[in-house]
């Protein structure tokens, strides 16, 4: 069977809106465009490109000039094939219509990319981060924790007081001692605030609220916080979390979506803000425990946490939460202390700790 | 199939046309694009984002058609890279500068007041740009739209606008968002022949009052039926010409797109975005119409758009952070 000539096309001239019901002849050297005011006019292959119809259920489109181009629009894709078999050697020209892959291999494909995000997300990502967060240099995490501090010291009075912040970082060296912290220098501090809260910055930047320090009931329990503070630092934690993210930022910036990719990442933080936590409380009874200090101290600190939000009543759901309920932890500190008990001098003697509990007070 | 005897302007005549825009597209065929970009974004680390965004609009607007023809984009991934390296300089040189000003004078205050003001200019020159690069590089039946304003202009709009919102804790703010579309709308043209606005901040005040009263009462929920009011004032009120837009936007049905996208991106942990997005278009383009008069053939291009010479320096500018959506350009 002949391929088909002539084609119902729309031609708009480039310089008004106006539209013009045409009948196009595929020659050999090109589209012969026939209307009644118009005229036969030629379009030569080489003068003309093709803007549109890849897609097969697109209309075929031609231009012929410069930036405001004449038009021509052929509704039928097939016109595609007739030019092929009209003009051979004009292949060069035509972009064939490309169909599209079926439905079924599209929800295929879709199913595919979400096991492929599952499988990056539970596994991937923080594998990769975790390996990576292992080469990242110590000068470099000490650049980052070092800003880190300095912002959280900017928001709440510097406390200056030597024998308090002496008392603290005799008991980090007790604890560090024997490669115990790692490659890091630790750099403790003290803001002179009233919040009952301790936080660790990469690089071994450890900054510790004066509201602890009062709450505290001995000098134990002091010791059991920083212990958690300081495998933070050890285990990486800040720097795998960052890592973590990258990947979803990437996409979100491809897709141009951040604010799904926030929620994913935002909860992806919990969760392994959660675990995170979880391995620094054990990680740290066992740092106590080398360092001959009694687990105790940190299992009453989270006693009394416990008994406090008791009070308040309710806490965020766990899902919701960077840290594991406290009752849990209790729980499980517990069960890691109680295996098996060790000889444990106090963290501090009777004058430092009274230095340190009364931290800020003198000025 | 003969030669042909009879062919003729479709529409030489002046009479009521009705112009009705379809979305032909579907989230089938957008995944592989939008599948496409993604691997490419993450393989060349960012880089071929601002390709993605304009293969992302070349099919959205290639899949929208009124009248019978098809809108055409025309920006090139190339000229929005250009445009952010610029931004970028532009952006580096304000940050870096205030930031030695600052530091000079020993007045950390300084940094603080300049990015506000910064971002408070920044904002419509970077709203003004988006919408004048857009439209340059969007044409239909052949002819392109562009965008007459100018900033400065605009920002004898903007500026008191928003402080006047800022003073009245708000209430000035229907007023200030309908200035702003009125200027947005009515330097806007298709060829020569500009689109007008004559919808009034006074008659949108008495629902914008209503919407602040109930939508806390009825969990946020009416903000929709606001919204979808507003959609329909604005484009009721809008002309080309002599005809005239009008839109059947509604709140249920934009309540029920709104929240059925969100569930499908939730739980596709965001791969159903290509489908969301063509519903949205959809949606949109199936409940605004134009009709009245209209004489295509008089309708003239006006070649010097495509052209501009400010053609990078507004490319720059086509974030879509920048408020587009929030302002309904």
């Amino acid at each position: 069977m002949l391929p088909e000539r002539f084609w119902r096309a729309t031609y708009f001239d480039g310089h008004t809106a106006a539209r013009y019901a045409v009948e196009v002849r595929v020659d050999e050297d090109g589209l012969t465009m026939l209307g009644e005011s118009i005229g036969p006019v030629t379009w030569r292959y080489d003068t003309m490109r093709q803007s549109a119809g890849l897609l097969a259920t697109d209309p075929v489109r031609f231009e012929r000039g410069g930036d405001t181009p004449e038009v021509l629009v052929i509704d039928d894709g097939r016109v595609l094939e007739a030019i092929l078999a009209l003009a051979p050697g004009r292949q060069r020209f035509v972009k064939r219509a490309r169909g599209f892959f079926s439905p079924r291999r599209t929800i295929a494909a879709a199913a595919a990319l979400v096991l492929a995000l599952l499988v990056a997300y539970f596994w991937g990502v923080p594998t990769l981060a975790n390996s990576v967060a292992a080469k990242v240099p110590v000068s470099w995490e000490e650049k980052v924790g070092s800003s880190v501090a300095a912002a959280v010291a900017q928001t709440a009075r510097p406390c200056n007081d030597p024998a308090a912040t002496a008392a603290l970082e005799r008991i980090v060296q007790r604890l560090a001692a024997d490669g115990r912290g790692g490659p890091y220098t630790y750099r403790v501090s003290i803001v002179d605030d009233k919040m009952v809260n301790a936080l660790a910055a990469p690089g071994g930047y450890i900054v510790v609220f004066r509201g602890l320090l009062e709450s505290a009931q001995s000098a134990d329990e002091v010791a059991g916080v920083l212990a958690h503070e300081m495998q933070h630092v050890v285990l990486r934690h800040s720097t795998r979390q960052v890592l973590r993210e990258v990947p979803f930022k990437l996409i979100g910036a491809a897709i141009g979506e951040s604010a799904a990719i926030d929620i994913v990442t935002t909860v992806g933080a919990y969760r392994y803000g959660r675990a995170d936590e979880r391995a620094a409380d054990r990680e740290g009874l066992r740092t106590l425990r080398a360092a001959g200090i009694s687990p105790n101290g940190l299992i009453a600190f989270f006693e009394r946490l416990q008994a406090s939000e008791g009070q308040r009543g309710g806490s965020l759901p766990a899902y919701l939460s960077t840290h594991p309920s406290t009752a849990s932890r209790v729980a499980d500190l517990r069960a890691l202390a109680g295996s098996a008990a060790y000889t444990s001098t106090p963290a501090l003697d009777a004058a430092e700790w009274a230095a340190l509990h009364g931290a800020c007070r003198v000025r | 199939m003969n030669r042909p005897s009879s062919q003729q302007h479709d529409e030489q005549w002046v009479e009521n046309v009705e112009v009705k825009p379809e979305f032909r597209g579907n989230g089938g065929e957008f995944f592989w694009i939008c599948a496409k970009n993604v691997l490419l974004t993450i393989l060349t680390l960012g880089v071929y984002a601002f390709w993605a965004k304009t293969n992302n609009r070349t099919y959205l607007y290639s899949q929208t058609q009124a009248g019978g023809e098809r809108f055409t984009y025309h920006g090139r991934g190339g000229e929005l890279f250009v445009g952010w390296l610029k931004a970028v300089v532009f952006v580096a040189i304000i940050v870096v500068g205030l930031g030695a000003l600052s530091r000079a004078l020993d007045q950390p205050l300084i940094l603080l007041c300049g990015y506000f003001v910064v971002l408070l200019f920044f904002f419509p020159l970077a709203l003004l740009g988006a919408r004048r690069y857009r439209l340059s590089r969007t044409s239909w039946r052949g002819v392109r739209f562009s965008f007459r304003g100018h900033y400065g202009d605009f920002l004898r709009v903007f500026i008191p606008g928003l402080l006047l919102t800022a003073i009245t804790v708000g209430l000035y703010f229907p007023f200030f968002h309908l200035n702003v579309r009125r200027y947005l709308v009515e330097h806007t043209r298709y060829g020569d022949t500009a689109f007008d606005f004559d919808g009034s901040g006074g008659e949108v005040f008495g629902k914008f009052l209503l919407m602040v009263l109930l939508t806390p009462f009825t969990f946020g929920f009416y903000y929709y039926w606001y919204s979808a009011w507003r959609h329909r004032y604005y484009w009721s009120h809008t002309s080309f010409g002599a005809a005239r837009f009008d839109a059947s936007i509604a709140g249920g049905p934009l309540l029920g797109l709104t929240f059925v996208n969100q569930i499908l991106l939730m739980f596709t942990a965001g791969i159903a975005w290509p489908w969301t997005a063509c519903r949205t278009a959809k949606y949109f383009a199936s409940n605004i119409s134009l009709s009245g008069p209209i004489d295509f053939a008089r309708i003239q291009q006006d070649a010097k758009t495509a052209n501009a010479t400010g053609e990078e320096l507004s490319g720059m500018f086509d974030f879509d952070l920048v408020g587009a959506d929030f302002f309904g350009v």
